[in-house]
């Protein structure tokens, strides 16, 4: 089995993989911060990803749909952050990357869902003093092993 | 507002006239043309948005102080007063309805600068007590936290953890004698923590070296945008003072606009004095790397690229060829919008404008022109250079239905930057 | 006949004096209401030299930019008719320039009276657009105070009154003349203190405005 401990590894692994297996692990490592937000958000985005017959139509809906909730969750200047809703905010830039066209070529989508669930957690720790991004971070390593494995 | 508030306003009107001032209400010849030029008569059509009728309180001021005339008028008791009722209109018009932009500025035949007159009335309505209430937040947290938008140094030193990891590169807070002093505004961080990573990324490999200050490491000026020299002036010797104690041979701007003419422009005069260090915007950083041969990068956008100036970078800042040669670097398909450069439209949140929420629909009303503009284009990328039209746009964007990703062009150079050795450029920069 | 004769010779004898000084008089206070409120130095770091651009400012600005010209065209280019006219009319008819060379020793070849006949008409017809415009454009019309019709009334009576003197129209020569002497002595002296101080100050404001945005290096 293979090994995952540092980002290069990782990146040069998911740079490997087609679009619609990038997407698959899109939504794994968002599901992994889902605890961040309301879940609920997601839920239709979660059963589009277990529907094997979706459509990139569907998937285009989607997209429009989660756009407006990363644009409706920014910072604006001059605001009070509020940190647990800007981890929100990134988790939403998360799941924006699973459902992306997966039509269009070389969009890295997991590896962008990755990040932007770091910095979720990132944020998160900022507001809460608990979340951790590191174990995040090697947390998604072992879900990229595993997606490995079940592949 | 009691009266004492208000005679506290007008006292600041008639302090903040000088020539220019005085020039400016000499020449007007109530033309018009100023409407024309200004994102929100554009797209509303309402005459209360003609952008030398949002000064009407100073023209009276000057007027009536400055003028024999007007002095004569007040002496007899027959001149209009400035009232709070009025004020509190202009509220509206000086802070919601102006993002400073000085397109006016640039088309009125006579020449008044009518931005620079909004910057002066600022000080007025803000010492009179008629600052809208996002903006009064945002210098309140500037001068207690240090960040209009609350960023402590604990989240700053989450932000940089997280960019540390991100590229294995580490981040030096504090550290003197080097080359440069990194300013960030608080909306880069907050929204946009990627564009840390590409600085890291980018000086790493130009071999520069750089600092953050714990003390002084946000370059966004409430102070400015409310239009209170005294906050304006505290923010800033506070970059001030870390740059000197640094001994930094430059301070760099983030890509914010107003940052980058508050520290640059305004910043000098606030303090009374010329500093002992060059301010650069981090474009024209990156485009001297670029001279330099230190910035090699590799791959062209498959997309095709339009670019939105930032008003106070380009026309209030003069920062107009660099991003375009900086640009072409990774693009062989980037085409401008018809108004460009010096002559762009704003994004409609500039100048604080985008703190004030109560502005919002107004905003997005006013975003139309330059949806035109971009569509025209046809490109499917925009790129832009400020955190803050970052977001506004988004915001536009998704309000008009257009699907067009929005790029940090800072960032976008970061993911084309190649890992070369030192050595290797050297050479390839002589050939 | 000899009434109109006393009127005449008043109109250009003392209340011209009068309305001279209080014309040179009015400027040189505007001037100085100005001035002595000073501007503070600027101690940034300039990008390009400001004095320069200001004072190229003073003449590129009268060049309108394209957008301006697709916006408002008709109002710009009827502005540039009307201010040309009125130098035309004003500097180049021969009895100005024998008013002007008494003054101030200062003369130089008229133009026609044809061509000045019809620089009038032109510039007429331009001041009665302009009046339209400021009835009806939106901004203008919201804009206009009395302030600009005041302006516009001592500005359009002295070119009306010559252009009826001139061609002989309506009533004796003699009165209307002094009519347009009257009419010019009151053009003195509301001038500076009006509007119309554009005509003297738009150099500064150009100036000015060009040395703010020239010390960024850029030029509007
Ligand atoms: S500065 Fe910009 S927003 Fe403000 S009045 Fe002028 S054109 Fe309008
Ligand atoms: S364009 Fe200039 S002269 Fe015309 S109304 Fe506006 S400020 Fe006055």
């Amino acid at each position: 089995m293979k090994t995952i401990t540092n980002d290069k590894q990782f990146k040069a692994t998911i740079d490997e993989l087609s679009s619609l297996q990038n997407r698959k692990l899109a939504t794994l490592f968002l599901q992994n911060v889902m605890g961040l937000t309301d879940k609920k958000k997601y839920q239709q985005l979660l059963t589009l990803a277990s529907n094997k017959n979706a459509t990139e139509q569907e998937y285009a809906n989607l997209q429009t749909a989660i756009q407006t909730m990363v644009v409706e969750t920014n910072a604006r200047c001059g605001t009070d952050t509020d940190w647990a809703a800007q981890a929100e905010h990134f988790v939403a830039k998360s799941a924006l990357s699973c459902v992306k066209d997966a039509n269009r070529s070389n969009q890295n989508s997991a590896y962008d869902s990755a990040m932007y669930a770091r910095m979720a957690c990132n944020f998160a720790s900022i507001a809460d003093g608990k979340s951790d991004e590191q174990a995040e971070t090697q947390a998604q390593y072992q879900i990229l092993i595993q997606f490995l494995g079940d592949k | 507002m009691s009266n004492a508030t208000l005679e506290k306003g007008i006292n600041s009107f008639v302090k903040m006239i000088d020539a220019p001032i005085a020039s400016f209400f000499s020449s007007c010849v109530s033309c018009g043309m100023c409407a024309d030029a200004c994102l929100f008569y554009q797209e509303t059509g309402d005459v209360k948005y003609t952008p030398i009728a949002k000064l009407e309180p100073l023209r009276r001021a000057w007027e009536q102080e400055y003028t024999l005339f007007g002095r004569l008028k007040k002496l007899l008791g027959l001149s209009k007063k400035i009232t709070n009722e009025e004020l509190k209109q202009h509220t509206e018009l000086v802070y919601n309805s102006c993002t400073m932009c000085a397109r006016c500025s640039m088309v009125c035949p006579v020449g008044n600068d009518i931005a620079y007159m909004i910057r002066k009335m600022r000080e007025g309505m803000a010492a009179g007590g008629f600052a809208p209430a996002g903006l009064i937040g945002a210098s309140n947290r500037a001068v207690e936290i240090g960040s209009p938008m609350g960023l402590t140094l604990h989240a700053l030193s989450a932000q940089i953890k997280h960019a540390e990891k991100a590229t294995g590169i580490t981040i030096n807070l504090d550290k003197s004698d080097v080359e440069y002093m990194v300013l960030l505004s608080s909306m880069e961080l907050i929204n946009f923590p990627e564009y840390l990573e590409a600085i890291a990324k980018i000086f790493k490999q130009a071999g520069k070296t750089w600092t953050i200050s714990s003390t002084a490491f946000e370059a966004t000026n409430s102070g400015i945008q409310i239009g209170s020299s005294d906050i304006a002036r505290i923010l800033v010797k506070r970059i001030v003072d870390s740059a000197e104690k640094l001994k930094v041979k430059t301070v760099i701007s983030p890509e914010c606009g107003h940052a980058f003419t508050a520290i640059r422009y305004e910043g000098p005069n606030l303090i009374g004095r010329k500093y002992n260090f060059e301010v650069k915007h981090i474009l024209e950083v990156l485009d001297s790397f670029n001279e330099a041969g230190l910035l090699p990068t590799e791959g062209l956008e498959k997309e095709k690229l339009t670019f939105h100036d930032p008003c106070s970078l380009a026309r209030k800042g003069g920062v107009i060829d660099e991003p375009r040669r900086l640009l072409k670097k990774v693009s062989d398909n980037f085409t401008e919008m018809t108004d460009h450069g010096a002559r762009n439209w704003c994004c409609g949140g500039g100048g604080g404008a985008s703190a004030i929420e109560e502005g919002e629909p107004l905003r997005l009303k006013a975003f139309k022109t330059k949806q035109k503009q971009i569509e025209e284009t046809e490109a499917t990328t925009l790129v832009t250079a400020c955190a803050n039209c970052r977001i506004v746009l988004e915001e536009g964007v998704e309000h008009y239905n257009m699907d067009m990703p929005i790029v940090g062009l800072t960032e976008l150079l970061a993911e084309h930057l190649v890992d070369k050795p030192k050595q290797k450029l050297k050479k390839e920069a002589k050939q | 006949m000899d009434d109109y004769m006393s009127l005449l010779l008043l109109s250009k004898g003392l209340l011209f004096e009068i309305a001279l000084v209080i014309f040179i008089f009015g400027v040189l206070l505007r001037l100085f209401e100005i001035f002595s409120l000073g501007r503070k130095k600027d101690l940034s770091e300039p990008k390009a030299n400001p004095t320069i651009i200001g004072i190229k400012t003073i003449f590129t600005r009268s060049i309108p930019s394209y957008e301006m010209m697709t916006k408002r065209g008709f109002l710009i280019v009827n502005g540039i008719i009307f201010h040309v006219g009125l130098f035309i009319v004003v500097f180049l008819l021969a009895p100005h320039i024998t008013v002007i060379d008494r003054l101030i020793d200062l003369s130089w070849s008229p133009l026609s009276s044809q061509i000045i006949n019809f620089a009038t008409v032109v510039t007429i017809f331009s001041m009665i657009v302009i009046l339209v415009h400021r009835f009806t454009h939106p901004v203008m019309k919201a804009l206009t105070t009395s302030g600009d019709y005041v302006a516009w009334i001592v500005t359009f009576l002295p070119i009306i009154s010559g252009y009826m003197a001139y061609n002989h129209l309506l009533l004796p020569y003699n009165l209307i003349l002094a009519l347009h002497i009257l009419s010019v002595d009151l053009l003195l002296i509301v001038l500076p203190f009006s509007k119309l101080s554009h005509s003297f100050t738009f150099f500064m404001a150009r100036y000015y405005s060009g040395t703010i945005s020239g010390r960024k290096g850029v030029q509007l």
